[in-house]
């Protein structure tokens, strides 16, 4: 199986390597989808069997009061089609960024199956792969090749120390990529793409703005053509003006190279303009899931219309 | 002759209830059992009162609203005929950038976009190359009167009725079987309220189903093959 899926990613990074001119990955098919969450739970303590009955968003917490465990992500089930941008809002707390470090593969789900599919080139899906069955190794690769992730502060993204043309360059040499002709063109096209003055390859993160920085990690991410684009809060602490940018930029991806993404965000706002559908997040459980102009204009969920309603 | 052909939509014994759970639970039904039919290269007019539940019943076909009771049938091109209220949301954003076009009542979009991309987004979305979209999208508003040297401006800059034609021209660009009019001739003055007209009768001759909402029933009823009063 691990044999399998090595053989499987390496032959995409030739592919990706030969097609380093153009930008865009895949043709989309609507139809198929590329991440299947089953039953995904994350504990984070030892758990009691009186865990599930205590917590939730019915008692307004997601620690177990017997055994003191956090239950941060209960029994999730959710799907992300290709090519469409999922959204997912909450209170602090709530398990989003949880759930993106699940998906990201940088901790290990409790419980539960997160399928993943290769978009389809063809019409035709590939086999679904369980990721969090995944070993250490296996799951770095994938998480060099075929994801992309955006955290909330640049500087969790972004190794300060190095140049931005290094930062990039540091993904794809981790997707294995060896040519560094090659390396540089491919991120001064990413910067060109992001809007980026691409002569400023060789300057230090810190002579750039923040809005800026989110740009060089959106480019970061995009490099190794990741089939999934992880977003947490990308235009939180961003100024109005630079986080308009930002978006239309993130919209812009999603038009022309088709990229599917999760996207995690306090901000209303932000989850309207963006997001197709959108999952709402309270104490671990999802209490609410819909098309987003659905959750925003007719939530059912009283937690739904408690947030749609205190929303500027 | 009408009825002998197949609905391209048809509302039946449509209810919508708001449960306000901020409100302890009050439940508030703007209208119960609404049903009308729609075909193809007709317009449905649908008059009453602010607070009726005009628009609701076009959100309630958008998907925008869940409907809490009733059918509301649409023969679609690509799905065959089915029931938008209990589709599967992947089919309703489907038949979103396929087949509705919807206008609504207020323009909102992404800021810092220029008025030329915000036109064209129906056709972006639908993966058209971009010169060919902002080509089309430039014919719309050369058409709906809205001046060359604003295009690149932003529609947050725009006045109510440039904002109201921008979202008319929205709506209109990817040519959908379905067209969903929230007050498209509302805030507009006489000249552009006449050219609106013009291009819904215009969508009416090529085929599209139109169903419009408005309390101004004066400027469309002309164009209304059927005409209802929400009361």
């Amino acid at each position: 199986m691990r044999d399998e899926i090595k053989t499987s990613l390496a032959d995409d990074r030739q592919a990706t390597e030969k097609n380093s001119s153009s930008l865009i990955p895949h043709p989309s098919s609507l139809s198929s989808w590329v991440l299947k969450a089953e039953n995904i739970s994350k504990r984070y303590g030892p758990g009691c069997s009186y865990c599930a009955a205590l917590t939730g968003p019915e008692h307004n917490t997601s620690q177990c009061r017997i055994c003191g465990t956090v239950t941060a992500c209960a029994a999730l089930n959710f799907q992300l089609n290709q090519g469409q941008i999922l959204g997912i809002v909450g209170e602090s707390g709530s398990g989003k960024s949880t759930l993106m470090q699940i998906v990201n593969l940088s901790q290990r789900a409790t419980t539960g199956q997160l399928w993943y599919r290769e978009p389809a080139t063809n019409g035709a899906g590939s086999e679904p792969l369980d990721l969090l069955a995944f070993d250490k190794f296996t799951s770095r690769a994938f998480r060099n090749e075929r994801l992309g992730i955006v955290h909330q502060r640049p500087e969790l993204g972004l190794n300060m120390n190095f140049t931005v043309g290094g930062n990039v360059a540091e993904k794809l040499l981790l997707a294995r990529w060896r040519n560094v002709g090659r390396i540089r063109e491919r991120t001064s096209q990413l910067m060109e793409l992001t809007e980026l003055p691409s002569q400023r390859i060789d300057d230090d993160p810190y002579t750039f703005s923040g809005g800026m920085l989110q740009r060089v990690q959106i480019s970061k991410a995009l490099s190794s053509h990741p089939a999934l684009l992880l977003l947490d809060e990308v235009t939180s602490g961003l100024d109005v003006s630079v986080q308009a940018r930002v978006l239309d930029l993130i919209k812009r991806l999603q038009w022309e190279l088709k990229i599917t993404m999760l996207l995690v965000s306090h901000d209303l706002g932000v989850i309207k303009q963006l997001a197709s559908r959108t999952l709402v997040m309270k104490n671990g459980h999802i209490v609410e899931s819909g098309l987003t102009d659905q959750i925003l204009e007719d939530p059912q969920h009283p937690y739904t219309q408690l947030l749609v309603s205190s929303a500027l | 002759m009408k009825d002998e052909l197949p609905a391209l939509l048809e509302v039946s014994d449509l209810q919508k209830e708001f449960q306000l759970h901020l409100l302890d639970g009050r439940v508030i039904r703007p209208f119960s059992g609404i049903s009308f039919k729609a075909w193809s290269g007709k317009l449905v007019l649908i008059g009453g009162k602010s607070g009726a539940g005009k628009t609701t019943i076009l959100k309630c076909i958008y998907r925008t609203y869940l409907t809490s009771h009733g059918h509301i049938w649409y023969d679609s091109l690509e799905f065959g005929r089915l029931d938008i209220a209990a589709a599967t949301e992947d089919v309703v954003l489907e038949l979103r950038e396929r087949e509705l076009g919807y206008c609504s009542q207020f323009l909102k979009v992404l800021p810092r976009v220029p008025a030329l991309e915000v036109a064209a987004e129906p056709l972006l979305r639908q993966g058209t190359s971009r010169p060919e979209a902002l080509e089309k999208a430039a014919t719309w508003l050369a058409r709906l009167g809205i001046e060359e040297s604003r295009w690149q401006a932003y529609p947050v800059t725009f006045s109510g009725g440039e904002q109201q034609r921008l979202n008319v021209a929205r709506a209109f660009i990817a040519a959908p079987r379905l067209l969903l009019l929230d007050e498209p001739t509302a805030s507009l003055d006489a000249k552009s309220k006449s050219i609106v007209l013009e291009m819904v009768a215009e969508a009416k001759a090529a085929g599209v189903g139109i169903v419009t909402v408005s309390h101004d029933a004066e400027a469309l009823k002309t164009l209304a093959d059927d005409t209802y009063l929400l009361n």
